[in-house]
C-alpha cells in the first residue's frame, strides 16, 4: 500500500489520469494514492463552493475517493477520469444539499463568516494592509454567500464552469444534461449572481 | 432595444471566448455606441472575476492517507453484473422448462377433465374412437395394406398410446423444447411440424 509519505515512483508520476485509473482497477493502491493527490484539491474545492461549507467538504471529498476505489471496476476505460470523479462529487454534493434542506440544517450566517475568515486568513497576502484584507474578505464572503443562494442546479453548473474551469461538454457529461441546457443554466446562474453582487461591486469600484 | 437584448445574450460567449469573430466584432462595436450595455458587461465581468478569484481550499495534510485507509476498509464492489444476477440467469432455463411442464400439465387437466382413478382410459374410448376414425377415413383409401396394419387408426381400434407423462389419444401433443432467454422471457420458438397446429407458450419470469 502506497501512502502519502512514500515518494511515488517516476513511472507512476508520468502516467495519465486514465492510465492510473486502469491500474487502480487492477488493485494498484499506489496508483490510487497518486490519483487522490492529483484531484483532492479540485474535488474538495468543488464541494466546498457548492455547499458553502468548508468543514464538511473534507469528509465528503473523502467519500468521493472511497467511491472511486470501491467502484473501480465500473470505470469505463477510455472515458475521462476527471469527468467521472466530478460526476461522483456533484452527485454527492447534490445529495448533501437535499439532505440539509430536508433537515433544515443550513449553516448559520455566523458559522459561514467563521469558515470564510479562516480560509481567507490562511491565504491572505502578507504585504496587503489590514483594511485591504478586510475588504477582500468581505467581498469573498459575499461572493461565497451569493453563490450559495443560487438554486442547486444552476449553482453546480456555475461552480463547475467558473471555479473549476470545466468545458461545457464536460459539464454536460458530469450533470447528464444536454449542452444547450448547460449553457442556459450557466447563463441564468451568472445573471442571478450579477444581480446579487451588483450593489457590492459598484461600491467596491467607487472606492 | 432589441440589439441591447442580443448584446446581453452574447455576454457569456464573449466572456468564455466562444463568440464567433462576427459576434465579437458586432458586440464590441455595440459597446462603443451603448454605454448601458458597456456598463452591464463591466458588471458581468467583475462578477465572474470575483468568482474566479475566490481562494481555493486546501485539504488537510493527512487527507490522502485517510482516504486510502477508508478505501481499504470499504467493502469492494465487483463488476457491474452482480454474481447474484449471474446465478439467476444460469437457473433461468431450468426454471422456464419446469414452468412449461407445469403449464402443460394444467392445460392437459383442463382439456381432458377429471377421470375416475380406476380406469382412466376406458371411459373415453367411444368418443376418441369416433374422433380418430373420422379423421383417418379420408386418407385410408390412399394407404397400402401394410400402412393400414401398422397404423392403429385405420383399423378403427382405439389408438391410445401413453407415455410417462401425457395421453396423446386426442391428437394433442405437448412439445417441450429448450428455451432461449431474451430479455427475461422464455421463447419456445415456432418449430411445430407441418400440419400441426398449436399455441406457443411464452412464460415471463
Amino acid at each position: 500500500m502506497a501512502l502519502e509519505k512514500e515518494p511515488q515512483s517516476p513511472q507512476i508520476l508520468s502516467l495519465s489520469d486514465e492510465d492510473l485509473m486502469a491500474r487502480v482497477a487492477e488493485d494498484d493502491e499506489r496508483a490510487f494514492s497518486e490519483l487522490v493527490g492529483r484531484f483532492k484539491g479540485r474535488v474538495t474545492n468543488l464541494i466546498s463552493r457548492v455547499l458553502n461549507d468548508r468543514e464538511s467538504s473534507d469528509d465528503l471529498a473523502q467519500e468521493v475517493f472511497v467511491r472511486v476505489f470501491v467502484h473501480r471496476r465500473n470505470y469505463r476505460t477510455g472515458s475521462k477520469f476527471s469527468t467521472w470523479v466530478f460526476t461522483i462529487a456533484a452527485n454527492l454534493a447534490k445529495n448533501e444539499i437535499r439532505r440539509r434542506v430536508r433537515r433544515r440544517n443550513w449553516f448559520s450566517l455566523d458559522a459561514l463568516t467563521e469558515v470564510f475568515s479562516d480560509s481567507i486568513i490562511q491565504l491572505a497576502d502578507p504585504t496587503e494592509g489590514s483594511e485591504q484584507v478586510l475588504e477582500r474578505e468581505q467581498l469573498q464572503g459575499a461572493v461565497g454567500e451569493a453563490i450559495a443562494t443560487v438554486p442547486e442546479k444552476y449553482r453546480l453548473a456555475l461552480v463547475l464552469r467558473d471555479i473549476e474551469g470545466l468545458s461545457y461538454e464536460e459539464i454536460a457529461e458530469v450533470l447528464g444534461v444536454p449542452g444547450g441546457t448547460v449553457r442556459s443554466r450557466i447563463n441564468r446562474a451568472r445573471s442571478m449572481l450579477k444581480r446579487k453582487l451588483q450593489p457590492l461591486l459598484r461600491k467596491q469600484e467607487a472606492t | 432595444m432589441r440589439s441591447c437584448h442580443t448584446a446581453e445574450g452574447l455576454f457569456g460567449a464573449y466572456w468564455d471566448d466562444e463568440a464567433t469573430a462576427a459576434e465579437r466584432e458586432w458586440l464590441e462595436s455595440h459597446f462603443k455606441g451603448c454605454q448601458h450595455c458597456h456598463a452591464e458587461y463591466e458588471q458581468f465581468a467583475l462578477t465572474l472575476g470575483a468568482v474566479s478569484e475566490l481562494p481555493r481550499f486546501e485539504t488537510r495534510p493527512d487527507f490522502t492517507q485517510r482516504v486510502v485507509e477508508a478505501a481499504r476498509a470499504a467493502a469492494p464492489v465487483a463488476d457491474t453484473i452482480r454474481p447474484a444476477l449471474v446465478r439467476q440467469v444460469q437457473w433461468a432455463p431450468l426454471a422456464a422448462v419446469a414452468a412449461l411442464v407445469l403449464v402443460a400439465a394444467i392445460s392437459a387437466y383442463t382439456v381432458f377433465g377429471t377421470r375416475p382413478a380406476s380406469d382412466p382410459i376406458a371411459q373415453n374410448e367411444p368418443r376418441m374412437t369416433a374422433s380418430v376414425t373420422a379423421q383417418a377415413q379420408p386418407t385410408a383409401a390412399t394407404m397400402t395394406a401394410g400402412d393400414a396394419v401398422a397404423d392403429p387408426r385405420i383399423t378403427g381400434q382405439v389408438a391410445v398410446v401413453t407415455d410417462s407423462l401425457f395421453d396423446h389419444s386426442a391428437d394433442v401433443e405437448f412439445m417441450l423444447e429448450p428455451v432461449q432467454l431474451r430479455r427475461g422471457r422464455a421463447h419456445t420458438g415456432s418449430r411445430l411440424p407441418d400440419g400441426v397446429q398449436g399455441d406457443q407458450v411464452v412464460i415471463t419470469f
